[in-house]
C-alpha cells in the first residue's frame, strides 16, 4: 500500500492525512499530526475521498476536453490543441471587439492549489490584460478580508488555530464551527476543558452554545446593532485599555461619537438580548487575560458584513485582546483554500501578498518579473464575482472563465445566475466534474483533481503546507497551471513551468511576506505561516505583537457605523427569515461529497429546512416531511426538520443540495462594500404538503432526472474524435 | 453474568459531527451487513449525543424477540439477521430506541417512507464491533473523544470516585471537629 500525504481539501482547518493508494485507487485515509489537527480528523477527512476514483454517485468526473462551437450545439469531444486553440480564437476575438475588461475569471478555492491559481491570475493580468480576477471568498469571507484589511491592514486570522486552544475566554459571534469546522470545534470543547470562558452570540442553540458560559439567542440580522451595543458597554464600563487606544489606534473620538448613543437599551429589541446579559458578555471578554473573537458567516453574508468586522475589529482593539498571543479577531475560512485564493491576488485589486494592483511600484516589480514592457499591467480595480450578473445585462463582461467553482449552486438567485451564464458570449469552465455551471460551458477543460497533483494550501490560520498527487492524471486530464500556461502561450504571452516548486518559488521571490515559505520547509508535516519574510522559523503564529498593524502608520483604525435593517423583512406573504446554513458532511457545490459513498449515504436531496416545532405546528409540518419552500424568487422541495434549536420566525436550510436548492430562493442583495450577498436574511413561506408519496416521487425524480441530464452532457467525452483515437488513454475504470 | 459493555457519549464534549456514525456506516459497508449507523445523533436543546445500544444484561430486545435473532453473545447483544422475521417486537420493547428493523435489500423507500414491504429485515443495532480487534470503530473516529466503552473496570471507577467525593462532602456535617492538620 502506497500513502501519500495530503491537506484535506474541505474546510479550511488545514487537516494533514495520508491518502492510502492500492492498484492506482485512493482506498482510504490515515491522520497525521499535522499543526492544526494534530492526529485528529472530521468525516469528511476521513470518509470524503473516493470522488477522485469517478464513482459517478452524482456526477461524472471530466476525463477529456469538449467545445460546442455555437451556443446550443451539443458539446463534442475535442483534442487539447482544438479545445484550446478555440479558447485562443474566442477569447482573442472578444477582447479585440469589447476590450480585456469584457472577460471576467474566477479562481478555486478548492482542490487545486495556490500554484494553480498564482498561474491563473498572472495569465489574466498578463496576457489577457484585466483585473477581473476574484474568488468564492467574495461570497463568504469577502467582509472579513475587506474590513479587516480598512482597520488592521491584514484581512486574515491574527491568531492561529492551535491558539484558539489556549485562550482564557471564546466569544462566537455568527459562527456554528461544529458544522463548519469540526477540528476546529474540538479545540473549543479542548479549551472549554480547560477552563477557558466560551460565549456564544448566534440564533440558533449552536452546539457551542450548548457549552457557553454566556448563550446569547440574537434576532436575525441585528449584528452591527448588537456589536454597537458591546462596544458602548465596553466603553461606559471602563472596560478599555486607554493606554493601548492612545498608543496603537486612530479614530477613537470619532467612532465613540457614533457608538455613544447605541445602549444596549436602545437595540434591546432589535437585538433581543438582556441589556444586563450583554453587560455579563462584555465584561467577561474584556476582563479575560486573553480573548479571541471568532465569527463565520453569520457576520459576513448580510447587506452590513464590511460594517460587522469594522466593529468586532474595534471592539478587540479597544479592550487590548488583540496583538498579543492568544488574543484577537479570528474569521475562520469556509474552503480548504479561500484563504490561498486571497494570498495568491485571486481579488481585483491585488496581486499575490496583498500587493495593491493601485500600487504603480507594486505594477512595476511585475512587470518586471514576468517579462512585460512598462505600463503594461492594469491598475484599476477589476469586477467582483458578483458584478457578473449586472456586467452581462450591461453589456459590460461577455465572457467568464470559471476555474473549479460552481455559481450555478452557490450563488444567491439561481434562476438569475442561469440567464446571466446563458447570455454570456464564451463560458469556459474548468473542472473535475461535470457541475450544473459546466453543463452550460462553451468550452469544458478537465484538469486533475486533487489527489492527482501537488502544490500548497493556505490553511484560515495563514498557514501554508503542501500535498501531494497520490495516483496520476485520469484520461486526458491536465494540471491546472499546464492548462493555464499552454492557453497563455497560444494567446500570445508564453509560459512554462516544469513543476509547483518552480511556480512556488517565482511566486515567492515576489511575494515579501511569503518569501521564507520553501517547498522543503512544508514536506511532510512542516509548515510555514505567513507573514514569514525569512526562511529561519515556521512563520507568525500571533500578528501585530507589541501593537504594530499593518496599516500605513501602524495604527489601527476605528470604524463605527449607524445600524440598518436587512433589505428584505418579513412580511405577510413571506413570513419567515431563511437563512442558509451548512451541512456538517458535505462541503461547497457538493460536487465532490457528493460524488463519496459515505457522505452521500449519510445526508443526501433534497436536504433540510430546520424550523422551530411552533412554526411547523401552525403550518401542520410533521418531522421528516417533504415540504415547500418558496419566496419572491422561486420555489423548491425540502424535507422539514423540526428542531426546537432554531428560533421562532427563521428557517435555515443547508446550501448543499441541488433539487432543494436554498439559493432558487435567495436573493441577489449584496454588501455594497464587499459585495457579498445577503445570503443570511430573505424572507420566505414554508407549506406542509398533503401528498407525502408525491411528493417523495417528485423529489426522487426530479434528481434521477437532473443526475441523467449531467450524465449525458458529461456523455460526449466518450465518443473518441475520429483522428486522434489511437493517440488517446482510455479513462481508467471507476470503482464504487 | 453481568458483564455487558455498551459505548456512551460524554453530551458535553460531543460537537453533533456525525464522525461516529460514518465510522459506523463504513465497518458495516459490507456485503452481508447493511451500511447504516448503528448510532443516532440525538440533539435537543441542551444534549448532542448518538443513542446507542447498552448490551443490558437483562435485555427486553431479547426477551421480545420470539425466533431469536437477538441474543447473548458474552457480555452484549448480539444480532442473526437472518433469523429476524421483522416483527419489530425489540424496536417497541427497546427503552433506548436503540434497534431498528431495516431491509437489507430489496427495500424500495421514498425517503422516509417505505412503499414496499421489507423482504430482508434485519435488526440495525450496535454490535460492539465485535470482529474488531481494536474495539468500537466510534470511539477511535470521534474528534473530540467523547464517546467511551463503558465496562466493568470504568464502572467500578466511576462508582469509587463518587462514593469518595460524596464522603468528602460530609466533613462539613462532622458532629466533632475533624483534625485539621491531617492534609
Amino acid at each position: 500500500m502506497e500513502k501519500h500525504y495530503v491537506v484535506c481539501p474541505y474546510c479550511g482547518a488545514g487537516c494533514k492525512f495520508n491518502l492510502l493508494v492500492e492498484n492506482g485507487q485512493v482506498v482510504g485515509t490515515e491522520p497525521l499530526d499535522g499543526v492544526t489537527n494534530q492526529g485528529e480528523l472530521c468525516l469528511k477527512g476521513k470518509y470524503g475521498f473516493d470522488f477522485i476514483n469517478d464513482t459517478k454517485i452524482l456526477t461524472p468526473r471530466l476525463y477529456h476536453p469538449m467545445i460546442r462551437r455555437h451556443k446550443g450545439d451539443e458539446l463534442k469531444r475535442v483534442t487539447w490543441d482544438e479545445a484550446l486553440d478555440f479558447a485562443t480564437e474566442r477569447l482573442t476575438q472578444i477582447k479585440e471587439k469589447y476590450g480585456p475588461d469584457s472577460i471576467m475569471l474566477t479562481g478555486s478555492s478548492r482542490g487545486p492549489g495556490n500554484e494553480a491559481n498564482y498561474v491563473m491570475q498572472k495569465f489574466t493580468r498578463a496576457c489577457v490584460g484585466t483585473n477581473n480576477i476574484d474568488n468564492c471568498a467574495r461570497t463568504c469571507h469577502g467582509p472579513s478580508v475587506i474590513g479587516l484589511m480598512d482597520t488592521l491592514g491584514s484581512g486574515a486570522m491574527s491568531v492561529s488555530i492551535p491558539q484558539m486552544e489556549e485562550a482564557d475566554c471564546i466569544f462566537l459571534f455568527g459562527y456554528n464551527p461544529s458544522v463548519s469546522h469540526p477540528i476546529v470545534a474540538s479545540r473549543i470543547v479542548k479549551a472549554k476543558e480547560r477552563g477557558a470562558k466560551i460565549i456564544v452570540a448566534d440564533p440558533r442553540i449552536t452546539e457551542s452554545a450548548r457549552i457557553a458560559d454566556i448563550y446569547m439567542q440574537i434576532k436575525n440580522g441585528c449584528n452591527v446593532a448588537f456589536l454597537n451595543a458591546f462596544a458602548n458597554i465596553l466603553v461606559n464600563e471602563n472596560l478599555i485599555d486607554k493606554e493601548f487606544i492612545d498608543a496603537h489606534t486612530t479614530g477613537f473620538d470619532e467612532w465613540w461619537n457614533v457608538i455613544k448613543k447605541y445602549t444596549p437599551e436602545s437595540v434591546e429589541d432589535v437585538t433581543g438580548i438582556d441589556p444586563e446579559t450583554m453587560r455579563q458578555a462584555a465584561r467577561m471578554y474584556a476582563k479575560a487575560d486573553t480573548s479571541i473573537v471568532g465569527w463565520g458567516m453569520g457576520v459576513t453574508q448580510q447587506v452590513q458584513g464590511v460594517k460587522a468586522v469594522h466593529t468586532i475589529a474595534a471592539i478587540a482593539c479597544i479592550t487590548h485582546q488583540i496583538a498579543r498571543d492568544h488574543a484577537g479577531v479570528a474569521p475562520v475560512r469556509g474552503q480548504n483554500n479561500v484563504q490561498g485564493s486571497c494570498d495568491m491576488g485571486m481579488w481585483p485589486s491585488l496581486f499575490p501578498g496583498y500587493q495593491k494592483v493601485a500600487d504603480p511600484k507594486v505594477r512595476q516589480k511585475f512587470e518586471k518579473a514576468w517579462s512585460l514592457s512598462e505600463g503594461t499591467l492594469p491598475g484599476e480595480e477589476g469586477f467582483k464575482l458578483t458584478d457578473l450578473p449586472g456586467g452581462v445585462k450591461s453589456g459590460k463582461i461577455h465572457a467568464f472563465y470559471n476555474f473549479g467553482e460552481d455559481p450555478l449552486q452557490t450563488e444567491p438567485d439561481s434562476a438569475d445566475m442561469r440567464e446571466t451564464l446563458e447570455n454570456l458570449d464564451l463560458l469556459i469552465s474548468q473542472d473535475i466534474f461535470m457541475t450544473q455551471t459546466t453543463a452550460l460551458a462553451d468550452i469544458v477543460l478537465p484538469g486533475t483533481s486533487w489527489g492527482e497533483h501537488d502544490g500548497v494550501f493556505s490553511a484560515s490560520d495563514r498557514t501554508f503546507q503542501r500535498f501531494t498527487a497520490a495516483v496520476p492524471p485520469k484520461g486526458e486530464c491536465r494540471h491546472d497551471w499546464e492548462i493555464f500556461s499552454d492557453l497563455s502561450t497560444r494567446m500570445g504571452y508564453p509560459m512554462h513551468y516544469d513543476n509547483t516548486k518552480e511556480i512556488w518559488d517565482e511566486m515567492r521571490s515576489l511575494c515579501p511576506n511569503f518569501y521564507g515559505a520553501t517547498y522543503e520547509k512544508m514536506d511532510g508535516v512542516g509548515y510555514a505561516q505567513w507573514p514569514i519574510p525569512t526562511d529561519d522559523s515556521n512563520g507568525t503564529a500571533t500578528m501585530y505583537l507589541g501593537g504594530k498593524f499593518n496599516t500605513p502608520d501602524h495604527k489601527a483604525i476605528l470604524m463605527a457605523h449607524e445600524f440598518v435593517k436587512p433589505t428584505e423583512m418579513p412580511d405577510t406573504s413571506y413570513p419567515l427569515v431563511l437563512c442558509t446554513v451548512r451541512e456538517v458532511g458535505h462541503y461547497s457545490c457538493r460536487s465532490m461529497t457528493g460524488n463519496c459513498s459515505v457522505l452521500s449515504m449519510l445526508a443526501d436531496e433534497p436536504g433540510l429546512v430546520t424550523i422551530n416545532p411552533l412554526d411547523a405546528e401552525a403550518r401542520g409540518i410533521k418531522d421528516g416531511e417533504i415540504v415547500y419552500v418558496s419566496s419572491r424568487r422561486g420555489k423548491v422541495f425540502s424535507r422539514a426538520s423540526i428542531n426546537d434549536r432554531v428560533n421562532k420566525g427563521s428557517v435555515y436550510m443547508t446550501y448543499q443540495w441541488w433539487i432543494g436548492k436554498c439559493n432558487m430562493l435567495t436573493m441577489h442583495q449584496v454588501d455594497p462594500l464587499s459585495g457579498t450577498p445577503e445570503d443570511k436574511h430573505s424572507a420566505c413561506q414554508v407549506t406542509a404538503i398533503d401528498d407525502q408519496i408525491w411528493a417523495e416521487k417528485s423529489v426522487q425524480s426530479l434528481y434521477h432526472d437532473m443526475k441523467q441530464a449531467l450524465a449525458q452532457d458529461a456523455a460526449p467525452q466518450d465518443k473518441v474524435p475520429a483522428l486522434e483515437s489511437a493517440a488517446v488513454k482510455e479513462p481508467v475504470p471507476a470503482m464504487v | 453474568m453481568l458483564e455487558n459493555k455498551f459505548v456512551l457519549a460524554d453530551p458535553g464534549t460531543c460537537i453533533g459531527c456525525k464522525t461516529c456514525m460514518a465510522a459506523c456506516l463504513v465497518k458495516h459497508f459490507n456485503k452481508n451487513d447493511i451500511p447504516l449507523p448503528r448510532l443516532n445523533l440525538v440533539q435537543t436543546v441542551t444534549v448532542s449525543a448518538p443513542i446507542l445500544c447498552h448490551h443490558c444484561d437483562d435485555a427486553p430486545c431479547v426477551a421480545s424477540c420470539p425466533v431469536g435473532a437477538l441474543y447473548f453473545d458474552g457480555g452484549r447483544v448480539a444480532v442473526s439477521a437472518e433469523r429476524c422475521i421483522g416483527c419489530k417486537s425489540c424496536e417497541m420493547a427497546c427503552p433506548f430506541g436503540a434497534v431498528e428493523i431495516k431491509s437489507r435489500s430489496n427495500q424500495v423507500s421514498l425517503g422516509s417512507i417505505n412503499v414496499s414491504t421489507a423482504p430482508q429485515p434485519f435488526p440495525v443495532k450496535c454490535d460492539l464491533c465485535a470482529d474488531r480487534p481494536e474495539g468500537p470503530c466510534c470511539i477511535e473516529a470521534c474528534p473530540t473523544n467523547s464517546l467511551h466503552l463503558v465496562d466493568r473496570e470504568v464502572r467500578t471507577d466511576n462508582l469509587k470516585r463518587k462514593r469518595v467525593e460524596a464522603a468528602q462532602a460530609e466533613e462539613s456535617i462532622s458532629s466533632v471537629p475533624l483534625t485539621a492538620t491531617i492534609a
